[in-house]
């Protein structure tokens, strides 16, 4: 790893011309993803407006082998116009912030539409238009693929006058206004309390659709062509893009600080505005944030400079977010692979716009004097962050497959965080620890988990089931495949996905195949169950006895027992299962259950006395919905329940002396 | 004035034992009562899992949502004993009051028990009143936090709900108190009715600003008292041992509240002419001929 970061330095420093040294967005050379497209921006923020506007060079090239006649576009942004499908589903309310004030709504605008004739010399030769330049606005149309909504201007069609041959490259010259709503969605504007305008900009320019080519996710790998993967913004739906390459020029008034995707290359002021470029390559979207009020901190974790924007008023845990970043970084290129990038850029934005992924670059997010025994920050960081890798470099299609991003990432999150921070990562109250795992365990288990299949298109969901569905339940599922395969099977299914398919964009039929290549065996049993389906798992002891029999030595010297243990398959679900029995004199023995029938009975003949039956003594079983009914002992033990009473005694004694003194 | 009054509490507390005694049992049994369900709920949940040692030994996250999930009926008993335990409390809170008061009253103490039949039923009606302001108290207090946090940043906003709402909520309360023990003082000492010895007790701490100090001579002690037992607990753990060490410090507890009581009487006696019309019921004379009726 080091000798490669090393090389890859050194290529960077003898090849790069002196003014980009340093600027490198990868430590590799060259192209790491396929790149079918490249955005060239020029654009200008009119904080009084709210408005970002300026022009977009993009180039895409047709993957397919016939020619494709249209391109598709998401206008992410007009999502938050009234009427839309966002807006219809979520009633204008977005994880508790809305966008519904008179004048808050946003907007893209797209202004002229052209097919550019001044094309790059080094892709000029490939392009599908070299000839002049034709403006092509007038064949934009807003189309629903999604549902009827003819209000829904979130997804537009443009009818190209001759088609792109495949392997041709088309590029566009787009002049466009985006209007930032009040922040909804982690996007928008707002205002602090001292009336400084803060901007968090994301989904904020036109942005060309996947077009997947046959064999490419779910298209037939026998189809006749390929076909626009364009959803419309739902409620409960991110994103879908292509890998490329980001040139982002932003003009800001001098004032403010600003954080982007990617490196910073160059950047200059008049005065009154400043003008920064941004380079990202090989990722598939960016984002920029604008505030006078960030405070500025940076720290190196090997080849990642990492720059946090943090709020004055939580100016005390620059090292939190430091420390939980890099605990990040550790485990998951430990665990998952390489962070190919030589930026992170954490950001402390205003309400709404935190706890957001995007390139390089996360929105995280605490309050003024978090205590620190509550781990809010650091769990933010941590996931945020583990979207580099589920997100980012895995590009799964987050409207159809939210599980494979938001579940996947809070698998490893959830890892992440008791790994760093021990018992109690998430909170370490007195007495009662709390961890990553046993809060999305209990989140999935304990909110109606015979709802909400994984495999479930995101704004398919309903009773509000997304959530659960994309991420506690696959976290907890995944903890549990983790118990059946062990955690070095489990590492090393985790770095043969990121192997195989980073930089590109993965289905839950990749994800099983490479968990079935690492088990050795088919896994449908699993993922019929827990991801496509929603089978509940409990199993419980049902009764344990003994009976007294003849000695079968026939030497009758001692009492012999015929221990019987009766386990009962509560619902739907099965995994296999050790069930372990204990004895009187102390003694132990393991037997394994299929866990397939509704009762199982198992006996054995000791010249001992069976004291305890305990199903998953190992605690393996993630996906269990109750724990409690997997013992049972014939030695029953009322100390907890006694040191409970003792308790409440006290705390109501002291509760009436209260109320005796203070009224 | 103020020290005479402190001392005065703490030869009360000295003299009467018994009234601590009565009120730490009480308070015991009424807690006691309550834990049934829980240590009922708690045992049938637990007891043959075979999970007990391990929950004994250090609580489990998940396993008490099990429990938790297991027991619904717990809490709905727990919410039912709210039917009965309010009522209890708020009686009980004015019984206690004017039953102290009667017993720690300067030159005519008397029975506590005498002094719950004698006054029982004004000082629950003023504490009603009482109950009543210190909902306004707190409501206010809310309102003026939420307002605040409206109108600030995060900062201003954490500071309203972490330090100013509490304070104003914990001395609003605390003034509450006080008027209360010298309304209850008005109503043993002075035979007030209800609305007048409401009154007369919003009165007198205003005129005596020095029995709030007194006020909070008795509040710390009873502060670290209250909170001992929660440290101890936290410290070693929750044995059986600890259990009895908790109960001498709540008696410890108790023990305050009957010095504090005899403070506040021993003040008010000193501040104004005692007035005893109520206990001298067996009068023939005429109403306006009693002693000290005002």
């Amino acid at each position: 790893m080091f000798l490669r970061i090393l090389a890859a330095a050194l290529v960077v420093l003898v090849l790069l011309p002196d003014g980009v040294r340093a600027q490198a967005t990868t430590i590799h050379d060259g192209p790491l993803s396929e790149r079918r497209v490249s955005y060239t921006m020029e654009v200008s923020l009119d904080p009084d407006r709210r408005a970002v506007s300026g022009r977009q060079r993009l180039t895409w090239r047709n993957p397919d082998s016939v020619p494709v006649d249209e391109l598709q576009f998401h206008l992410y942004l007009n999502a938050f116009k009234p009427g839309s499908t966002f807006q219809e589903e979520s009633g204008g309310v977005h994880r508790g912030f809305s966008s519904q004030d008179d004048d808050r709504w946003g907007g893209i605008t797209v202004q002229r539409m052209r097919i550019a004739s001044d094309l790059p010399a080094d892709l000029a030769g490939s392009l599908a238009y070299p000839g002049p330049e034709v403006d092509i606005t007038d064949r934009i149309r807003f189309i629903q693929p999604d549902d009827d909504n003819a209000d829904d201007e979130t997804v537009i069609a443009v009818s190209l006058p001759r088609a792109v041959e495949p392997g041709e490259t088309i590029a566009l010259d787009i002049d466009f206004e985006s209007i930032m709503p009040r922040i909804i969605a982690r996007t928008g504007f707002d205002e602090d309390s001292d009336g400084r305008p803060f901007f968090f900009v994301g989904q904020w320019f036109p942005k060309i659709g996947v077009y997947e080519v046959p064999g490419q996710r779910y298209v037939p790998a026998d189809a006749s062509r390929g076909a626009w993967n364009t959803h419309q913004f739902h409620s409960n739906s991110e994103f879908y893009a292509d890998y490329g390459t980001y040139d982002v020029t932003l003009r800001v008034p001098e004032s403010f600080v600003v954080g982007a995707s990617g490196v910073r290359v160059e950047e200059s002021s008049d005065g009154s505005s400043q003008v920064l470029r941004y380079r990202a390559d090989d990722v598939h979207d960016f984002a920029w944030t604008a505030y006078e009020g960030y405070l500025v901190f940076e720290d190196q974790w090997e080849h990642v400079a990492i720059r946090l924007l943090l709020r004055p008023e939580h100016a005390d845990q620059v090292a939190r977010h430091f420390d939980a970043a890099k605990f990040g970084l550790d485990r998951f290129t430990a665990w998952v692979g390489e962070y190919p990038y030589t930026t992170l850029t954490l950001v402390d934005g205003l309400g709404g716009s935190n706890g957001m992924e995007y390139p390089t670059l996360i929105t995280c997010g605490t309050y003024y004097r978090m205590p620190g025994w509550l781990r809010a920050p650091e769990m933010v960081t941590v996931h945020e962050f583990g979207h580099q890798y589920f997100y980012g470099l895995l590009g799964s299609n987050e409207f159809e497959e939210a599980w494979l991003d938001e579940g996947m990432n809070s698998y490893v999150e959830s890892r992440v965080m008791d790994d760093a921070y021990g018992p109690g990562a998430m909170m370490s109250l007195p007495g009662l620890p709390i961890g990553d795992r046993d809060m999305q365990r209990l989140s999935y288990t304990k909110d109606d988990p015979s709802r909400g299949a994984l495999f479930t298109w995101s704004w398919k969901y309903r009773f509000g089931d997304y959530g659960k569905a994309s991420y506690a339940k696959p976290a907890t599922i995944m903890n549990a495949l983790e118990g059946y395969l062990g955690w070095e099977r489990m590492r090393t299914f985790l770095r043969t996905y990121y192997e195989r398919w980073r930089f590109r964009h993965p289905t839950t039929r990749d994800l099983q195949d490479v968990a079935e290549d690492v088990a050795g065996e088919d896994l449908d049993w699993f993922f019929d169950q827990y991801v496509y389906g929603t089978a509940v798992l409990d199993y419980a002891i049902d009764s344990i006895g003994n009976t007294e029999v003849a000695d079968p030595s026939g030497a009758d010297s001692v009492d012999w027992y015929r221990s019987r243990i009766r386990v009962e398959r509560v619902y739907d679900g099965t995994f296999p299962v050790t069930i372990r029995a204990r004895f009187a004199d102390g003694s132990t023995e393991d037997v394994r259950w299929d866990g397939v029938s509704r009762w199982e009975e198992f006996t054995f003949t000791k010249p001992v006395r069976l004291e305890e039956a305990y199903i998953d003594p190992d605690d393996i079983l993630w996906v269990e919905t109750d724990r409690l009914n997997n013992r049972r002992t014939l030695a029953p033990s009322d100390a907890f329940a006694g040191r409970e009473r003792r308790k409440f005694t006290t705390r109501f004694q002291q509760i009436l002396y209260v109320i005796q003194a203070l009224f | 004035m103020l020290l005479t009054s402190f001392a005065a509490g703490l030869r009360a507390l000295r003299s009467r034992p018994g009234l601590a005694a009565l009120l730490f049992f009480v308070n015991l049994a009424v807690a006691l009562v309550l834990s049934i369900p829980v240590g009922v709920a708690l045992d049938r949940a637990v007891a043959t899992t075979g999970f007990d040692g391990d929950l004994a030994a250090g609580l489990d996250f998940v396993l008490l949502a099990d429990i938790a999930q297991r027991s619904p009926d717990l809490f709905i008993i727990l919410s039912r004993q709210l039917f009965w335990i309010v009522p209890f409390i708020l009686a009980w809170k004015a019984a206690l009051g004017v039953g102290l008061v009667h017993a720690l009253r300067g030159d005519a103490a008397g029975s506590f028990w005498t002094g719950v039949g004698r006054h029982f039923r004004r000082a629950f009606g003023m504490g009603l009143l009482y109950l009543a302001g210190a909902a306004i108290v707190i409501g206010t207090a809310v309102v003026i936090g939420t307002a605040i946090a409206a109108m600030s940043g995060e900062v201003w906003t954490y500071w309203t709900w972490v330090l100013i709402v509490p304070l104003m909520v914990v001395v609003g309360l605390a003034k509450i108190d006080l008027m209360h023990d010298f309304g209850r003082i008005a109503i043993v000492l002075e035979g007030r009715p209800v609305f007048a010895a409401f009154f007369a007790g919003i009165r007198f701490p205003l005129k005596h600003g020095s029995t709030f100090l007194l006020y909070v001579l008795w509040a710390v002690p009873a502060a670290l008292f209250w909170v001992l037992p929660t440290v101890v607990e936290a410290t070693v753990g929750a044995s059986i041992l600890v259990f009895m060490v908790q109960q001498i410090v709540l008696f410890g507890r108790a023990g305050i509240t009957v010095g504090w009581i005899g403070s506040e009487v021993a003040y008010f006696e000193a501040a104004t002419t005692p007035r005893w019309a109520p206990d001298v019921v067996t009068t023939d004379e005429a109403p306006d001929t009693q002693v000290g009726l005002a």
